[in-house]
């Protein structure tokens, strides 16, 4: 074969994009296979056309027409086909980039846009620290703990022997009472609620002899010392006076109940049995500082 | 020695002989036994021939076996011998019953993770003004990217078809980059 190196035929863009898709006419194409089996520079303008034309076929921009002749004449070779492969990776890939750069945000929303993997992680982390921070604090700081929930105060036990209380309706026998062995008498004093043991107990309630009229009978134990117990209502916050004096007016007991923090519910004291003749007596309670201001008053009946 | 083997030595010889006769340094005769190859190949798809790599390297060998016998006699571009025989080997391809051709298939997720992956390493290689020049110049829109290839032109102070020029030239070195990758 012989090709004239001197032909007319202008290797155009255009005609080497008819070679490559093998649609030149048979003059040209003998024409332009001359010049590119010898030519240096038309070899490199071939060689970035096959480019373009698979970018070009990559980005769907060809006709139908073209594409088939691309699909026949163009794509059939192994290096070809790597070239395609390479453009859509790259089209892909690139325009993407450029997609992300060229299209600003829209506004700062864009940057709070708490659909972002970006800020899932920073909540995950954010969620991680507070379980870190408060498994430190549990384990390390119990002091803490301490502080935000008080300690439960248990009271010391003690023996204790069970009141009766004289809830006695009117016309009604007298009121059984525990008695246990007698103690000698100390002095006349206030106790403790838990210093009660081995020690008759009367107990008054503030409802069971509100008034005079209704005065419980009761037998005093066969002891030393009666030891009272005048359950009544409400906090006793304030040093409260506790008079016991028989219905004529006279003093049988008089003791001062100092104001503590916690109501107990209840006010102890001890009487000396001797002091208690057949009768009617009264207990009444006020505010120590004073007098007048009744807080209770409780009546009961020696037979 | 069996005759396989003989035919491969004898083979191995005539492509030395080949390579020293297009050009006595071998890394030239190396780089014109690629460029005639690679035009061959475009000249026998032009064709609309569906093997153009196996004819041409048909013809290549056909060439190596003469070289011995012309080397000493052939005046001229030793292209256009090629390209002589090439029409030799086309013209018999044409009489042959035509063979199917085999069907398309595009390439596997594999291959396409493959390609993605060989693609970021050769775009991390190149340059960070080849970058800058491949990556704008491959617009998505088309609209877009004529507007955007004539700014980027107007930014580097070149034609527009000398901005085609220099991004087609990095676009080759990435494919370059990109086979060698998928060869590895």
């Amino acid at each position: 074969m012989t090709t004239s190196q001197n032909s007319d035929l202008k290797p155009t863009d255009e005609v080497i994009r008819g070679f490559l898709l093998g649609c030149l006419n048979a003059a040209d194409q003998e024409e332009f296979e001359g010049q590119l089996i010898s030519d240096e520079r038309l070899h490199e303008r071939v060689r970035h056309a096959e480019f373009q034309l698979a970018d070009e076929f990559a980005g769907e921009q060809i006709g139908r027409i073209d594409r088939h002749r691309f699909l026949k004449n163009f794509l059939v070779t192994t290096e070809r086909k790597r070239i395609v492969a390479a453009s859509e990776a790259l089209r892909q890939s690139l325009s993407l980039a450029i997609d992300a750069r060229a299209i600003p945000p829209a506004s700062w929303r864009h940057l709070f846009d708490f659909r972002k993997s970006a800020w899932r992680y920073a909540f995950g982390a954010l969620v991680l620290l507070f379980l870190i921070g408060s498994f430190w604090l549990v384990t390390k700081e119990r002091k803490i703990i301490t502080y935000v929930i008080p300690k439960r105060i248990f009271r010391r036990p003690a023996a204790t022997v069970t009141p009766q209380e004289t809830h006695h309706p009117p016309n009604t026998a007298p009121p059984e009472h525990r008695e246990s062995a007698a103690s000698p008498p100390g002095h006349e004093a206030l106790v403790s609620p838990g210093d009660s043991a081995q020690k008759p107990v009367v107990v008054l309630s503030l409802t069971a002899g509100g008034d005079v009229s209704q005065a419980s009978s009761m037998s005093l134990p066969a002891a030393d010392v009666v030891r009272f117990q005048l359950a009544f209502e409400g906090d006793r916050l304030r040093p409260l006076r506790i008079e016991l004096n028989n219905l004529e007016g006279q003093s049988v007991f008089f003791a001062e109940a100092p104001a503590i923090e916690k109501n107990y519910g209840r006010i102890d004291f001890d009487v000396p049995a001797n002091r208690f003749k057949s009768g009617s007596y009264q207990i009444r309670v006020s505010e120590a500082d004073n007098a007048e201001q009744e807080v209770a008053r409780y009546y009961f009946r020696v037979p | 020695m069996s005759p396989a083997r003989k035919l491969r030595t004898l083979e191995q010889a005539d492509f030395d002989r080949l390579l020293n006769w297009l050009d006595s340094d071998p890394e030239v005769a190396g780089t014109l036994y690629e460029k005639i190859r690679w035009r061959l190949i475009a000249i026998l798809a032009s064709r609309g021939c569906h093997v153009p790599e196996e004819l041409a390297d048909e013809t290549i060998d056909r060439v190596a076996r003469r070289v011995i016998d012309i080397r000493e006699t052939y005046v001229g571009d030793k292209a256009i011998y090629f390209l002589g025989v090439m029409n030799n080997v086309h013209h018999e391809y044409l009489k042959r019953r035509p063979q199917p051709r085999t069907v398309e298939v595009a390439a596997s997720v594999e291959e396409k993770e493959r390609i993605h992956l060989c693609l970021d390493r050769c775009l991390e290689k190149l340059s960070p003004h080849a970058r800058q020049i491949i990556e704008r110049y491959y617009a998505e829109n088309k609209r877009a990217r004529i507007n955007l290839r004539r700014r980027i032109a107007s930014e580097l102070g070149v034609t527009a078809s000398n901005l085609r020029l220099r991004a087609l030239r990095i676009r080759e070195k990435l494919q370059v980059c990109i086979d060698s990758c998928l060869e590895t």
